[in-house]
């Protein structure tokens, strides 16, 4: 769950819109932080975790004498969990045991005249790999917010920031997601605001309701705005609750330099090592504008699918 | 019969990365699935799944799994109702190649296949002192997406899929093959690239057609009649290939642990003028019948 605003952007700017746009899905449009970005923090934070910090952070290609880097052994948590490269013309690099899925919206907050409401959509429960979810239809009526019966379902309509929807009620799957979300750790103040969009309307109303913020340099001679300075960016607002797949491979299937992996020996202690970074991530972040107040997130709840611990099968 | 051929379809669950030579600063992705990155993949899983916590003989399975399975490339394809429709690449004159929708009329440009089918990631490294870009290394990386832009302009978003055929020698590993239903191919498969789960999995009966040609299992190597190849084809350890017309590559790669040496290939959609029986090697490179695999 975001706990500030979160910024991972695209590094262009777009005319007529925001200056500043994050990575959003080609074809559906919703915003995501990338795997890649998640890859590389956790690597950075599990190495400070370790005491690895900066050897076996970032980038690791030594130096041209060959100093520095990453360390690249056998019992390193860092090396052995995020891999690492030998740099350009020599051979052993390691490919890492845990991968990072794209991180996804699947509640978004928005006002309304019943105050914040977290909206999600078919489309988003079905990216969760939740089984209950994977064949999840998209809603027949496509204008409609559905919500759960209770003392203000009887309100006729709600507004979702500048959309004004009917809202209905007799959704049946809407009391199982409720419970299945809840087994993700997702607060129940957010759970008793729960409402469901189709997947066309929830693209509207995610990119209708970001955070956009607006900066200016100071020109410090004058006190006053400088000149050209003036920029905007948008980010993904406090309370988003995003969800992705950290997949944990089993040590015991690979070799480092024909020598065993010795830093971890089964998924689980894979796993073990990547959470070792998550109270980095609620405090140091993820994605730009850091300094600016943005990038915390906190993990609410690890919570391994069903069929995870399958012989040869890798543990999400 | 001594093959059995299965059609396999599978729906990407992430952005897929396939790479072949990059363009600057883009990391260029192939428009299919080559069969050998298939077979690595597979390898992987049956081996993993077969050796609970042992370290699994990946190079005696994946040279049992060579002799006795044959992969035909993975080409992308939608559902539309219950059908499930590939699109395939084939060379014309005067206009390169071009992509048909399950051999039909329907056709795309390369480029406006690829703008479809297509997506890119621009990333850069964070230098862990500054904590801010790392010089030189802002890069793209192209990506098969999961989903087609402007599916047909009506509006759906549609789910890319892939959709290939397997041969087993006598129906080996077909118990190991039923039971994978997921699979990490491609690159940068650490940043969540490359997952794809299967949603299709039929035994071709019948006439045994394969990408709507003619396919006879009978022989020592199962034989595709086309006029078009969907596969490479090396160049050099051919004599009856004339007249061949396409595009070539140069094509290299990895084996073992080492860079295999490349040789220069027709691409996929490489045509003649008249039907040969092709066969597919263990690497799934396409073969004229005539030269002994």
């Amino acid at each position: 769950m975001a706990l500030d605003p979160i910024h991972v952007g695209t590094g262009g700017t777009r005319l007529g819109r925001v200056d500043n746009t994050i990575v959003r899905d080609p074809v559906t449009r919703i915003p995501k932080i990338p795997g890649s970005s998640i890859a590389g923090v956790m690597r950075a934070y599990t190495a400070m975790a370790k005491g690895k910090y900066p050897k076996c952070a970032g980038l690791g290609q030594p130096e041209r004498n060959g100093a520095g880097g990453h360390c690249g052994k056998a019992d390193c948590p860092v090396c052995t969990v995020f891999g690492f490269a030998k740099g350009i013309g020599t051979y052993g690099g390691f490919a890492g045991l845990a991968a990072f899925s794209d991180m996804h919206v699947l509640l978004f907050p928005v006002a309304s005249q019943l105050g914040p409401q977290w909206i999600t959509c078919p489309m988003a429960l079905r990216q969760t790999s939740i089984a209950e979810f994977s064949e999840l239809d998209d809603l027949l009526e496509q204008q409609v917010v559905y919500r759960k019966a209770d003392g203000t379902a009887n309100q006729p309509s709600l507004n979702l920031g500048w959309l004004f929807l009917p809202v209905k009620t007799d959704w049946q799957p809407l009391s199982e997601i409720d419970q299945k979300i809840e087994e993700l750790g997702i607060p129940g103040y957010i759970i008793g605001r729960l409402a469901v969009v189709s997947d066309k309307l929830f693209t509207h109303i995610v990119n209708s309701n970001l955070e956009v913020r607006t900066s200016v340099a100071i020109d410090p001679a004058t006190g006053a705005a400088e000149e050209g300075a003036l920029f905007t960016y948008e980010a993904l607002p406090r309370s988003t609750v995003l969800f992705w797949e950290v997949t944990c491979r089993n040590p015991k299937h690979f070799k480092i330099n024909q020598g065993d992996v010795k830093a971890v020996d089964s998924p689980e202690k894979v796993r073990d090592v990547v959470a070792d970074a998550y109270s980095y991530l609620e405090h140091l972040g993820i994605g730009g504008m850091g300094s600016r107040g943005m990038g915390r997130l906190r993990v609410l709840a690890t919570k391994e699918l069903a069929g995870a611990d399958k012989p040869g099968k890798e543990v999400s | 019969m001594t093959w059995t051929a299965l059609r396999w379809v599978w729906r990407l669950e992430a952005p897929l990365f396939v790479g072949m030579p990059p363009a600057g600063a883009l990391n260029r992705c192939r428009p299919y699935v080559p069969a050998r990155v298939l077979w690595g993949a597979v390898t992987a899983e049956i081996s993993r799944s077969g050796n609970g916590e042992g370290f699994p003989g990946y190079g005696k399975l994946g040279g049992e799994l060579a002799l006795n399975c044959r992969f035909t490339y993975l080409f992308p394809a939608e559902k539309r109702g219950d059908k499930f429709l590939a699109w395939m690449p084939k060379f014309e004159k005067m206009r390169g190649h071009q992509w048909y929708c399950n051999g039909g009329k329907e056709s795309l440009s390369d480029r406006d296949f690829r703008r479809r089918l297509l997506d890119s990631r621009p990333g850069t490294a964070i230098a862990s002192e500054s904590d801010s870009a790392s010089e030189g290394t802002l890069r793209e990386t192209e990506c098969i997406n999961p989903w087609w832009r402007d599916s047909n302009c009506k509006g759906e978003t549609n789910a890319i899929l892939l959709l290939g055929y397997v041969f087993l020698r006598n129906n080996r590993f077909r118990r190991q093959l039923d039971d994978i239903d997921t699979l990490f191919i491609g690159g940068d498969t650490r940043y969540g690239l490359g997952k794809i789960c299967r949603v299709g999995w039929h035994e071709v009966s019948g006439g045994s057609f394969v990408f709507g040609q003619r396919v006879c299992l009978d022989g020592e190597h199962p034989e595709i009649e086309s006029d078009i190849v969907w596969g490479h084809v090396l160049e050099g350890d051919q004599t009856q290939i004339d007249g061949i017309q396409g595009v070539k590559e140069f094509l290299g790669g990895w084996d073992w642990g080492k860079p295999w040496r490349g040789k220069i290939a027709w691409v996929p959609g490489s045509f003649l003028n008249h039907p040969v029986a092709w066969s597919i090697d263990q690497n799934g490179y396409w073969v004229d019948k005539e030269k002994k695999l």
